[in-house]
């Protein structure tokens, strides 16, 4: 019994190394691309995936860090997901989602879109 | 955090999936006196209220992963994805089988039905479905076999103490008999399904996923080490009915199943937080 706890302790710690290391990053691209600085907040933000996946959630927060969810389409399974006038405010503005991929597991991510009025355009 | 809870989440439903379905066909094909059945049909209850309760958690957690909307787009996204097929079989055969816990031959034939259909749920459980449909009929081969192999310890720890010797004897002769073709077929359908993702997946060798594989290989290795002591050790003993060997199979079973504990909580991460098929591509 003790060897057989010894041994569950290894596993265990073997287990938990693995645990911080996993990432499920599937997005293909942006639209704008993650980081731009535009003079103005764009008219939609686009995600494209690798792969079909359900969009479930969009929220934005500005320097004031305060939350606001962002409607997008469609509302189903699909590689690419529009976010129409997300309304981003001056400053830095991060966009986080979350998804379900067609394999079932759940991927989220950010971009940064930064709005600046005197930008001479997307850096 | 939610990854966490919804992996341990996962490894309840494994725990009360494997063990409710298992008793079933364990009941089916060990026999056993009536104390034996009446503690089947208790860990076949359990087993099914564990399933139910986990099933409908583990769709909760689903949803606060998502964003934590309950509103159509995202109960849509985890109803109309294979988490929603996975969970109405889940849910429906455990309620199934909690209706069917009577004692007579026709309801011992409903529960194996209604017991094959919880572990069908396994098709859209996993990375299976993602390799194809051999995949996924390969993993409910994987699961029914390993359900059989924990029923059937359950009920066999139970028989060491409430079984007399020769009632004993018998019914790890019968286990013994099925052992070899059920663990053989649970071994091979694994092994061709871990060779099948692994092939098809995009995953550094180094990925966490390779590594909670190979832990996973590495435990249920040991789990192996511990049922061939019980073939080739403890079932002669047990055979010319030596009580001391009893004693010794219950102690065995228990480190059987604490090692079993740690091969579903593995593959409860390995599925739930790790995939083989992603790879970054931004």
């Amino acid at each position: 019994m003790k060897l057989l706890g010894k041994m569950l302790g290894a596993a265990a710690l073997m287990f938990l190394q693995c645990l911080p290391a996993y990432a499920h990053t599937t997005v293909k691209g942006t639209l704008p691309r993650d980081g731009a600085v535009l003079q103005e907040s764009p008219p939609v933000v686009e995600i494209e995936f690798a792969h079909a996946a359900r969009l479930t959630s969009v929220v934005t927060s500005g320097d004031d860090k305060t939350e606001r969810r962002l409607e997008f389409t469609p509302a189903g399974s699909a590689i690419s997901f529009k976010i129409p006038e997300p309304g981003l405010g001056l400053g830095r503005n991060e966009i986080r989602w979350k998804a379900l991929a067609d394999d079932g597991h759940v991927i989220d991510g950010s971009l940064t879109i930064i709005i600046k009025p005197d930008a001479a355009g997307d850096e | 955090m939610l990854d966490a809870l919804a992996a341990i989440m996962e490894a309840f439903l494994f725990a009360g999936l494997l063990s409710c379905t298992g008793a079933v066909f364990a009941e089916a094909t060990l026999g056993g006196s009536t104390d034996t059945t009446r503690f089947a049909a208790r860990v076949i209850r359990r087993g099914a209220l564990l399933t139910i309760v986990a099933s409908l958690a583990g769709a909760v957690i689903l949803v606060l992963r998502l964003g934590g909307q309950f509103d159509q787009v995202t109960l849509s996204a985890v109803f109309l994805s294979i988490h929603g097929a996975a969970f109405a079989l889940q849910v429906g055969g455990a309620l199934l089988l909690l209706a069917t816990v009577a004692e007579d031959h026709f309801a011992r034939s409903l529960r194996v039905a209604n017991g094959s259909i919880v572990i069908l749920s396994f098709a859209y459980h996993g990375h299976a479905w993602n390799v194809g449909t051999g995949a996924a009929i390969l993993a409910v081969g994987h699961i029914a076999a390993a359900a059989w192999w924990i029923g059937s310890l359950w009920l066999l720890h139970r028989a060491c103490s409430g079984e007399g010797p020769q009632e004993l004897a018998a019914m790890v002769r019968r286990f013994g008999a099925l052992a070899g073709r059920a663990v053989g077929g649970l071994l091979a359908a694994g092994l061709i399904l871990a060779l099948l993702i692994v092939s098809s997946a995009v995953t550094p060798f180094t990925s966490p996923y390779l590594r909670l594989l190979a832990l996973k290989i590495g435990v249920v290795a040991c789990t192996l080490g511990a049922a061939a002591y019980n073939k080739y050790r403890l079932s002669p003993r047990l055979a010319r009915c030596d009580a001391a060997a009893a004693v010794s199979l219950r102690t065995m079973i228990r480190i059987e199943l604490i090692l079993i504990g740690a091969v579903l909580v593995t593959t409860a991460f390995l599925t739930t937080v790790t995939t083989p098929f992603r790879d970054f591509e931004f």
